[in-house]
């Protein structure tokens, strides 16, 4: 662990550097003369911290479907950010090898660049990843913008979206999501339109509208609630139409640094007849192991389950080490 | 040759020299608060040993701008705990440092008030932070950017110190580096966030180690955001994007 974890570090730095290298960070100007606040605030927007990150986690996990099986995860990121423009390179993969021969692993890999203009930013994303699981491999890859106009009290965001999925629950689709935040005292809310064009794998095409809101309640104690709701109305050729609400929430918790608690639900409610399409939920206690210079190691215990009999329920308990 | 005209310097000397001779005086006044506790507290007789000391040291800090009446808040306290002299003593000695160094922070950057009540409760609060692990460079960094804002001095120190106290609070719960503080807490003095909304931030970091990202992580992210205008939603936002959850 120690050895994968020096060298995924120095692989890390190692392209942070170079990425330094192509987009120097603003560094602010030493002159006396300079008000005291632009240059703090200068100086905060050069990079503080290893921009560089990394995360290693391995466990055992038990399913009704698989039994039990042995887990393991890593990812890494490096980011550039500049005064203007940045640039975060991303990767992460995770296997499972069941006791009943079957081996689930997932991987992806992700570029993505943002450039600030005043309150505007355009951002871009490529993500590209594999999966290999009961269905068999299959791969996925998604391109994603956003054009933002960031306001303190209230901001709006448009993000075009081209996703395909090889899998049989997948496709191809083109989206556009529009979402507005407003800050409102300890909550935000987030008002958001979705709209997209589908084709599922067997060529059924879909044309879906959503409007959602979502909600995050930051209340001043060590908590925080984020919940989302919207409905959801698909057209298909020849005159059919189906509608779903959907709805979800999200728990976080710390007891200092000794003990995180995190806990999310989502379910999907089809309307016609009121039936329960899909719901999936987890819920993970998260204890401090050891406390680090070079970072944390953490032993999770995650219950986890969903309406898919394949994928849960679900326990798992393993460490996970994250670098600073 | 023209003649270089010098600046009228003697009138502002005297004055000076004046002052100079004045604030033994003034202090020799001042120090009557203390005195007065001495003279009429019921607890005074278990502390005449270090009367003399303590009258000094109000005297000497009231001369630097600091309110008698904070030595006799923390003599009531002290006695009202049975500190033993010996260390109500040295406890008034750390004080008188850490109250005239918060004054002399606050003087230079002109946000120390000139009613005694105002600037007391100031100084009162900053020593506070102080004892309660904040950094006299972190005071700096939180007053600087207070200093660079507009509004009543007050006003602005209190911000300081509110933000201050916030990444105190922050660094007890969740280890913050030490370098990070002040700039943190000199975010939040320029971001446009209300005093009453400077608590949630602790939310916004139980969420952000929650999902897996460390204290330096999530402090960076809180830093940039907030110096360029965003809100929590902004950090959220910045957070989701870099969260991984193996």
């Amino acid at each position: 662990m120690t050895l994968r974890s020096s060298l995924a570090r120095a692989a890390a730095y190692s392209l942070g550097f170079a990425l330094l290298a192509l987009f120097p960070p603003h560094i602010a100007a030493q002159d006396a003369s300079q008000n005291a606040a632009q240059d703090a605030a200068a100086t905060a927007a050069a990079p503080l911290v290893p921009l560089s990150e990394a995360s290693f986690g391995s466990g055992a996990e038990y399913t009704r479907a698989h039994a039990s099986g042995l887990f393991a995860a890593a990812s890494g990121s490096t980011d550039c950010i500049g005064r203007i423009f940045a640039l975060r390179l991303s990767g992460e993969g995770s296997g499972t090898a069941w006791s009943d021969g079957s081996l689930w692993g997932a991987a992806g890999a992700e570029a993505q660049a943002s450039a600030s203009f005043g309150r505007t930013i355009v951002a871009a994303g490529l993500h590209g990843g594999l999966v290999n699981d009961d269905e068999g491999r299959n791969w996925n890859a998604a391109l994603r913008g956003t054009i933002g106009f960031e306001g303190f009290a209230v901001s709006t965001y448009f993000t075009p979206r081209f996703v395909y999925d090889s899998s049989d629950d997948g496709g191809a689709e083109l989206g556009l999501g529009s979402a507005l935040s407003i800050l409102a005292g300890q909550t935000v809310l987030k008002p958001n339109l979705d709209v997209s064009a589908a084709q599922a794998p067997d060529g059924t095409r879909s044309l879906s509208l959503r409007p959602g809101l979502g909600l995050s309640w930051y209340p001043g104690l060590p908590l925080a609630l984020s919940g989302e709701t919207g409905f959801t109305r698909s057209w298909y050729p020849g005159g059919g139409m189906s509608d779903e609400v959907s709805a979800g929430a999200e728990l976080y918790g710390a007891l200092g640094d000794t003990v995180l608690f995190r806990a999310k639900a989502w379910a999907a409610v089809e309307t016609a007849g009121l039936v329960l399409d899909r719901s999936a939920g987890s819920a993970e206690l998260s204890f401090l192991v050891a406390a680090l210079r070079s970072g944390e190691l953490r032993a999770p215990v995650r219950v986890s389950w969903d309406s898919d009999p394949d994928r849960g329920p679900r326990l798992y308990a393993g460490l996970r080490f994250s670098t600073k | 040759m023209r003649s270089v005209r010098r600046p009228a310097r003697p009138p502002l000397r005297a004055a000076a020299v004046l002052v100079l001779f004045l604030a033994p005086l003034g202090t020799a006044l001042s120090a009557q608060e203390v005195a007065a506790w001495f003279a009429s507290s019921s607890a005074a007789a278990v502390y005449a040993g270090i009367r003399v000391e303590t009258e000094s040291l109000a005297a000497s800090a009231a001369a630097r701008g600091v309110p008698e009446s904070l030595f006799v808040r923390r003599l009531a306290e002290g006695a009202e705990k049975r500190i033993p002299p010996e260390r109500l003593a040295s406890a008034l000695r750390d004080d008188e440092a850490r109250f005239t160094g918060v004054a002399l922070l606050l003087r230079l950057r002109r946000l120390l008030p000139p009613e005694p009540e105002r600037s007391g409760r100031l100084i009162w609060q900053g020593s506070l932070l102080l004892r309660a692990g904040a950094t006299s460079p972190d005071l700096a960094a939180a007053l600087d950017a207070a200093a660079a804002t507009a509004g009543g001095a007050f006003a602005r120190a209190e911000r300081a110190f509110d933000a201050l106290g916030l990444t105190v609070s922050l660094n007890a719960r969740f280890g913050l580096p030490s370098a990070v503080s002040g700039r943190l807490a000199a975010a939040i003095v320029r971001s446009p966030l209300e005093r009453r909304g400077f608590a949630s931030l602790i939310s916004v970091f139980a969420r952000g180690k929650a999902s897996g990202l460390s204290s330096d992580l999530v402090a960076d992210i809180a830093i940039r955001v907030l110096d360029s205008g965003g809100s929590f939603e902004a950090i959220e936002r910045e957070m989701q994007r870099r969260t991984r959850y193996p």
